[in-house]
């Protein structure tokens, strides 16, 4: 199936952008970074939706199934003189 | 500012679906009051009045720098812009301040409850400017209490830890004890972090030489943010972590900001 995880591979992602793994069974969530997910050589070329297949919760005793989801870095604007 | 106007048609809350065309204009938009006008608040209306501006009509007819001159800032030309139909785009807003509030429950409107909960307010909003990788200079506190308001403003050495974030508290909740002895009632509390930079653009205080001491205490606050994160919720802080009755402490979709799960561990 398609998605936008099918589309964007990890070095497409900006340095700070995080990535929220939310457990399916516990619900515990952890993040992850670009930094983290290239620890190792070549692993810039994963596709998102491969990084989530073999993520698993981090909860002790869980490594449940994950959900992966992208925090939006942009910050909405205030309002600005009736112009935002 | 024409989905406003669809909103109070004929009399009813409407849905909004308003649609003004080139042609019509600019007669709708001079029916709009001046103070429904998007940008003109209470003490911009009263600036206009005593620049002899009454109606939108009037301010309509003022060519673009005599508002920029009234606004005494470029936002005046912008609103003339986008009054005359110019699609004028506001410029990306800098994050200024990190800040929570909270109404309090009645059983912590006391002057031990309310810190209490400013406290736990103040380390969410750490905790956030550290994430970001922000320093603060500033703590700002605002009580809301029965005779209206109470505020007042802490200096801060350039830090973003637990530990001298809360030491201004304390410094700034004296200050409360000491205006009101007797103690008081407080309805509401928000704590604002402000005078903020980025960790790579800061400036270190030449007079203060605390900084052996602020790297351990940052040292401290970056273990407990990480057991925090590694478990998913608030294992570890400095002082009990206790949430008031309802919980939101911290974590609410305010207007520009979409909370993370993390605001709300």
């Amino acid at each position: 199936m398609t998605s936008w995880k099918t589309q964007i591979q990890v070095r497409d992602l900006d340095d700070n952008q995080r990535l929220e793994m939310t457990c399916r069974s516990c619900g515990h969530v952890h993040y992850l970074t670009r930094t983290m997910i290239c620890a190792d050589p070549e692993r810039e070329f994963l596709y998102l939706d491969e990084v989530e297949r073999e993520t698993v919760c981090r909860a002790r005793g869980c490594s449940g199934v994950v959900r992966m989801s992208i925090q939006s870095n942009s910050k909405t604007s205030g309002f600005v003189g009736g112009l935002a | 500012m024409a989905c406003k106007a669809g909103k109070k048609s004929a009399g009813r809350y409407g849905d909004g679906l308003m649609i003004w065309h080139p042609a019509d204009m600019p007669a709708p938009l001079l029916r709009v009051e001046l103070e429904d006008i998007p940008g003109i608040g209470t003490n911009m209306a009263r600036r206009l009045y005593r620049s002899g501006i009454q109606t939108t009509e009037q301010l309509y007819r003022l060519q673009p720098k005599h508002m920029r001159k009234l606004w005494n800032n470029v936002t005046g030309e912008r609103l003339w812009y986008a009054l005359h139909g110019y699609d004028i785009q506001a410029p990306e807003a800098e994050r200024g301040m990190f800040g929570h509030g909270r109404v309090l429950p009645p059983e912590s409107r006391s002057l031990h409850g309310a810190y209490e909960i400013a406290r736990l307010l103040l380390i969410k909003a750490a905790r956030r400017l550290r994430r970001e990788g922000y320093y603060c200079a500033g703590l700002w506190l605002w009580l809301s209490i029965r005779d209206g308001s109470w505020s007042s403003k802490h200096h801060l050495p350039v830090v973003n830890d637990d530990q001298a974030i809360l030491t201004g508290l304390d410094a700034l909740w004296r200050q409360v004890r000491a205006d009101y002895p007797g103690g008081l009632t407080i309805f509401r509390v928000g704590v604002t972090l402000y005078n903020i930079s980025k960790a790579n653009q800061r400036q270190l205080d030449m007079l203060l030489m605390d900084d052996k001491r602020r790297q351990r205490w940052e040292s401290a606050s970056r273990a407990i943010d990480e057991l925090n994160a590694r478990y998913g919720r608030t294992v570890m802080s400095l002082g009990m972590w206790q949430p008031p009755v309802g919980g939101h402490v911290g974590g609410k979709i305010s207007y520009t900001r979409i909370p993370s799960t993390e605001d709300f561990w």
